[in-house]
Order: structure tokens, then C-alpha cells, then sequence
């Protein structure tokens, strides 16, 4: 779709769905913004480096979890029936990640339907869901799983994931807030 | 005593272990605890005694302390005879039934070879489980894609797989079926009372009555070629009048495709799956009931069903191992074993399972045959309060809040899950360390 938008806005816009889609992740103890915000940056610029010179991947991103991976592609997805406000999602090029932090009483299966064919029109194998605990309709969605097709991940035992993250990452984000679900595309 | 009070009462545990006799199952006597060992399956004396020697073989070697890495991990034990059983059982009480094996429920390799072997067809819920099917030299015709959330690009792999037999419940799959994968063999699912399933699906998947005939209308539309009416009761059911209303709907849903809507291929009737061992002989009574007196055998319907549960649970038994213990009081303790719902007890999380832990080995000595080396409550044998835990250091890695243990349990100590094959291994997950594949040891108790 083409949106009305300067190229200056719409480059403020993926930025910000960078940042808000990263957020995601900020472990709830970590409130220092600034230094997220340069840490994002900078990655995202890494990336950015490697995919425009061809240099080889850091051998360390490959044991980090998924999620960890800053600087892939995001989207945001708005779903005007069920949310006013998008889901903030990124992906590789295996794997949808999305963030799914509201209400989903109702919605389970529209919701993992689009999801779906959102991920298959990316060429993607893999949807990897990362759900709020508290969130309504969680329950739902775990005890329909086998059903759907779905299976849940451990999340990420930060310890060990020590040994391939500085230290400054391992203490700025984490994934404990989510049950993470993977669905085959 | 009835056969089925029989069979119930060895379940029970106060009868004895149940063994084929030509024509079903008999009740034996003389089984020093059938209640710890029965659990819902038919293995007998030798099975057990297989089962057993498996579980020591493996531990042994591993607290001789010269083992592989990895040794030391869980493992389960696998007896290929009881899915002889099983299978033996189910075409005794449900002869006119044709078992399409729910895949996702343990996508085992040589489960799925034996029952293929059986002649036991294939239900598959994903693309890697139609390509695993496929692998064994399967038949497309043999399969049936039952996924209720298709992706257009589920239904094109289907159709390049030559997979057609599939489920819908909705305007907007027939739509997506119609663009890619027309020809495809559709079986119209519809809705049912699982108010007293443990999982219930029909709440979510399935159309109801009402909308029927709005789903008939755009088959015929669309010119799509229905060949059947599906439901699905869900998991763990207790009040098995549900099938009788199921396939009754199922007879109403034919008369009106077949009378008001001209479709002339409607010949398949789908009872789904949600089958357990210890209610089957409750479950295909009120079946075989219903089927008589709406699609008797006169009718030229083929029957088909999804069970899974009911051939993955029993043939496997989990053995894991106490990493580490804190505790609380000299009766009360946290035990931490090496494994949990993030490797082969997801069931926990989403299947309303509750597994059965059992003291395989303490301080070296086995209690395998011990029924009383455990209890859901305080007794005066088992006094020991624990809590049991997987490896991770999530909230949820809860296999048990509160057991009752005869022996003070220690690290080095073993214990086994019963009845632990269905939708365990099969969503065990990689993840930081966690080991996807787990040891099998395969035995085949009808070998003997």
C-alpha cells in the first residue's frame, strides 16, 4: 500500500517500528530508554554494515535466541476489527516473529489464520508467536494448541545464553514475560 | 462380573491386568500392585517384565557411572506389542470403524510404521506430518488433512502431496479450497456438545446446525465435491451420550446435503477422536448404539475416526532423573528432575494431563513393581510431601504441585511416568540446550 508520507516520515516510521517492536523485549527492570535506544541503533546500523559490505555474520548471533536478533525486517500488522492500536512484528528470512500483548478471547483462531497467510506471503516456514502471560484468551490458545498445530518453546535459560551475549544485552532485554508458541507456515 | 466391570475393576486396580483371550480382553489375577502398573493400559505380566528390564538396563549403566554424555538424559521406554493390543482392542469394539491415527498426538517413527502396517490409516494436522506419513511409503488416499487453520499454502501443499481427504467448517476455507486445491475429497465438520471434555474444540472449531445449510449452498456453488460430515467430540469426555447426538446431527446433515442440496457423494461419516483406554469400552457402546440406528450397515457409509490418544498413551513409559532436591522440611521438598513441560510433559500445560510419577530407583534399589512407592495423597507408606519440577527455571514448569513419596528422594534417584506417550514427545521443543530428541528403547512385548 502506498502511504501518503514523505520519505523523511516513513524513515521516522520504520524507526519507530523498530524501536517500538525491540521494546517488546526491554527486560521491566531496564529504564534506562537512552541507552536501548543507542544500543538498537547501533545493531540495526551493524546489520545494516554486514548486508551492504557482505561481511560474515558475528558466529555468536547464531546461539542467541530469535528474538534477540535486531535488525531484521518489521511490519506492523492492524487489525482494525479486533485492536486499535497494530502488533508489532519481525522477521528473518525463516521466521514471523510477533508480539501479542492484548485480548485474544474470540479472536484465537482469525488471529492465527491472518497471522498465517500474513507469513506464507513472505515466503516464511516458521511463525513464532510471543504471547503475554496475563493476556485473555492465553488459555485458550495453550489448550487448543495441539489442535492448531502449534507447539510451545522454552524461553530463554539467560545463564547459559550469557556465553554468546555482552553483558549489557543480556541485562537490557529478556523474554520472560511471554509463552512462546511456533506454528509451521 | 460384566466384561466391562471387569475391565473397569482392573483398571481400578482391584481385579488384576487385563489379557487378550481371542476375543477381547480378560481380567488375570495375581498382579502384586495392578494399580500402579495398569494405568490405563493393557499391557500384561510380560509386558511389564520387558518394560522393567529396559528401564534398569538404561539406569544402570548410567549410575555405574560410565555412561555416554547424554546418557544420563530422560528416556522412554516403548513397547510396539501394546500398540498390537490396542489395535486388536479397537476392532473388537469398534469393527466398522476405520482408525485414522491423529499424528500430532506422538509422531513416533516406528508407531506410525507399525500402525501403518496395521492398515491403521493417517490423520495429519501439518505439512511435516503428511511428508513423515508419506516417508513410510503410505498411500495419499490413505491420509486425511484435518488441520481446522489452513493457510492457502497448507491446502496447496496438500494438493501437490495428492492428499484430498480434508475437514472444513467455514465459507472462507471453502474459498481458498475452490482457488487451489479443487478437487479435494471435503468432509464438512460440524459442531458438537463438549461441555464435558477436558479439551474442548467444538467451541471454537466446527459449524453449527444453524449455518449448515449456508455451508451446503456454497459447496454446491462452488461445484465442490463433499464426501463426508466430520465432528469431533474433544478430548476426555464423560458424558458419551454426546456421540449419540453427534451422529444423529451427522444423519441430519446427510439427509439435507443429499435431498436439498443435491450433492450425490456424501458417503463418509468422520467420529473424530478424543478416545482414552480406560472410558473405551463406556465410549464405543454408546457409538455402536448410535451408528446402528442412524447409519446401519445397510446405509453403505464408510466410518471413519481421528483416535490418537487412545494408541499413543499407553505403549510409552517416561523415566526421568532427579537433578536436584531443596528442602523445605524433613517431609516437605522440591524435586527437580530433568525434564518437564518444555521437553516430553508439555501435556501438562495444554493437555490437562496429570502424569503419574512412580519411584523407579532409590538408593539403587528398584521399586518398579511397588504401587505403594507413591500416592496423589498423604498416607502413612508415603509420607514424604515433595512438589516435582522440570529443568528450566520457568513458573510453569510445574510437573506435579504436591505427591506423596515412600522414600525420602534423593538426587541420583529415578522415577517413571506411566501411560506417558500422547502429546509429550511430540511437542517437545529445542530450545538453549534442550534436547529435542529423546532416547527411545523400543520392545515389543508380543514378540515373546
Amino acid at each position: 500500500m502506498e502511504l501518503p508520507a514523505s520519505n523523511k516520515q516513513l524513515t521516522e516510521l520504520y524507526w519507530d517500528s523498530i524501536l517500538l517492536t525491540e521494546s517488546s523485549f526491554l527486560d521491566p527492570g531496564h529504564l534506562d530508554y537512552p541507552s536501548f535506544q543507542r544500543f538498537v541503533v547501533q545493531e540495526v546500523g551493524n546489520m545494516l554494515t554486514i548486508l551492504d559490505k557482505g561481511y560474515k555474520m558475528d558466529s555468536k548471533r547464531a546461539g542467541k535466541s530469535p528474538w534477540r536478533h535486531i535488525g531484521l525486517s518489521y511490519s506492523i500488522l492492524y487489525f482494525a476489527d479486533w485492536y486499535s492500536s497494530p502488533i508489532w512484528c519481525k522477521n528473518d528470512s525463516t521466521r514471523l516473529q510477533v508480539v501479542l500483548t492484548r485480548n485474544m478471547h474470540n479472536v484465537v483462531r482469525p488471529l492465527l489464520m491472518a497471522l498465517l497467510e500474513y507469513a506464507a506471503n513472505l515466503n516464511l516456514v516458521m511463525l513464532r508467536l510471543h504471547v503475554s502471560r496475563n493476556v485473555d484468551g492465553i488459555k485458550e490458545l495453550l489448550r487448543n494448541l495441539n489442535w492448531l498445530g502449534g507447539r510451545i518453546v522454552s524461553n530463554e535459560n539467560r545463564f547459559k545464553a550469557l556465553e554468546c551475549l555482552t553483558p549489557q544485552e543480556g541485562t537490557m532485554f529478556s523474554d520472560e514475560k511471554y509463552v512462546i508458541i511456533e506454528f509451521e507456515c | 462380573m460384566t466384561t466391562l466391570q471387569q475391565t473397569r475393576a482392573a483398571i481400578e486396580g482391584v481385579g488384576g491386568t487385563l489379557r487378550p483371550n481371542g476375543t477381547g480382553y480378560q481380567v488375570l489375577e495375581q498382579v502384586q500392585h495392578p494399580q500402579a502398573l495398569q494405568l490405563s493400559s493393557l499391557n500384561d505380566e510380560r509386558a511389564h517384565a520387558q518394560i522393567f528390564q529396559a528401564l534398569q538396563g538404561r539406569v544402570e549403566g548410567v549410575n555405574q557411572e560410565n555412561c555416554e554424555a547424554g546418557d544420563e538424559n530422560s528416556f522412554f521406554v516403548c513397547d510396539l506389542g501394546e500398540v498390537h493390543r490396542l489395535y486388536a482392542h479397537w476392532r473388537s469394539k469398534l469393527p466398522r470403524v476405520q482408525p485414522f491415527y491423529a499424528v500430532k498426538s506422538n509422531p513416533n517413527r516406528l508407531v506410525l510404521e507399525t500402525l501403518a502396517k496395521l492398515n491403521v490409516n493417517f490423520d495429519c494436522a501439518s505439512k511435516s506430518e503428511i511428508e513423515m506419513v508419506l516417508s513410510l511409503g503410505v498411500d495419499p488416499s490413505r491420509i486425511i488433512y484435518a488441520n481446522p487453520c489452513k493457510a492457502s499454502s497448507f491446502i496447496r501443499f496438500a494438493k501437490n502431496q495428492c492428499v484430498t481427504k480434508s475437514t472444513f467448517d467455514n465459507v472462507e476455507e471453502l474459498a481458498k479450497i475452490k482457488k487451489y486445491h479443487p478437487h479435494s475429497e471435503l468432509l464438512l465438520r460440524i459442531a458438537t456438545d463438549d461441555s464435558t471434555a477436558k479439551c474442548r474444540l467444538s467451541t471454537k472449531y466446527g459449524c453449527d446446525m444453524q449455518n449448515v445449510d449456508s455451508l451446503l449452498s456454497k459447496v454446491k456453488e462452488l461445484g465442490l465435491n463433499m464426501v463426508g460430515v466430520s465432528f469431533h467430540i474433544g478430548s476426555g469426555a464423560s458424558d458419551f451420550s454426546t456421540f449419540y447426538k453427534a451422529v444423529r446431527d451427522s444423519r441430519e446433515v446427510f439427509n439435507r446435503a443429499s435431498s436439498r442440496f443435491g450433492l450425490p457423494n456424501v458417503k463418509i461419516l468422520d467420529i473424530g477422536g478424543g478416545f482414552h483406554l480406560e472410558t473405551f469400552d463406556e465410549s464405543s457402546a454408546s457409538l455402536n448404539v448410535a451408528l446402528k440406528e442412524f447409519f446401519p450397515e445397510s446405509s453403505d457409509v464408510t466410518i471413519i475416526a481421528e483416535p490418537g490418544r487412545f494408541f499413543a498413551a499407553s505403549p510409552f513409559t517416561l523415566a526421568c532423573h532427579v537433578i536436584a532436591k531443596r528442602t523445605h522440611t524433613d517431609r516437605e521438598a522440591m524435586l527437580y528432575i530433568n525434564d518437564g513441560v518444555y521437553g516430553n510433559m508439555n501435556c501438562i500445560l495444554f493437555d490437562h494431563q496429570e502424569p503419574t510419577p512412580r519411584v523407579l530407583c532409590h538408593n539403587s534399589n528398584y521399586h518398579y513393581h511397588d504401587a505403594g512407592s507413591t500416592s496423589a495423597t498423604e498416607t502413612v507408606r508415603c509420607p514424604n510431601k515433595v512438589s516435582i519440577w522440570g529443568p528450566t527455571c520457568d513458573g510453569l514448569d510445574c510437573v506435579t504441585k504436591e505427591y506423596y513419596m515412600k522414600y525420602e528422594l534423593s538426587v541420583g534417584d529415578w522415577l517413571y511416568f506411566p501411560v506417558l506417550g500422547a502429546y509429550t514427545s511430540s511437542a517437545a521443543t529445542q530450545f538453549n540446550g534442550f534436547e529435542q530428541s529423546v532416547d527411545v528403547i523400543y520392545i515389543n512385548s508380543n514378540a515373546l
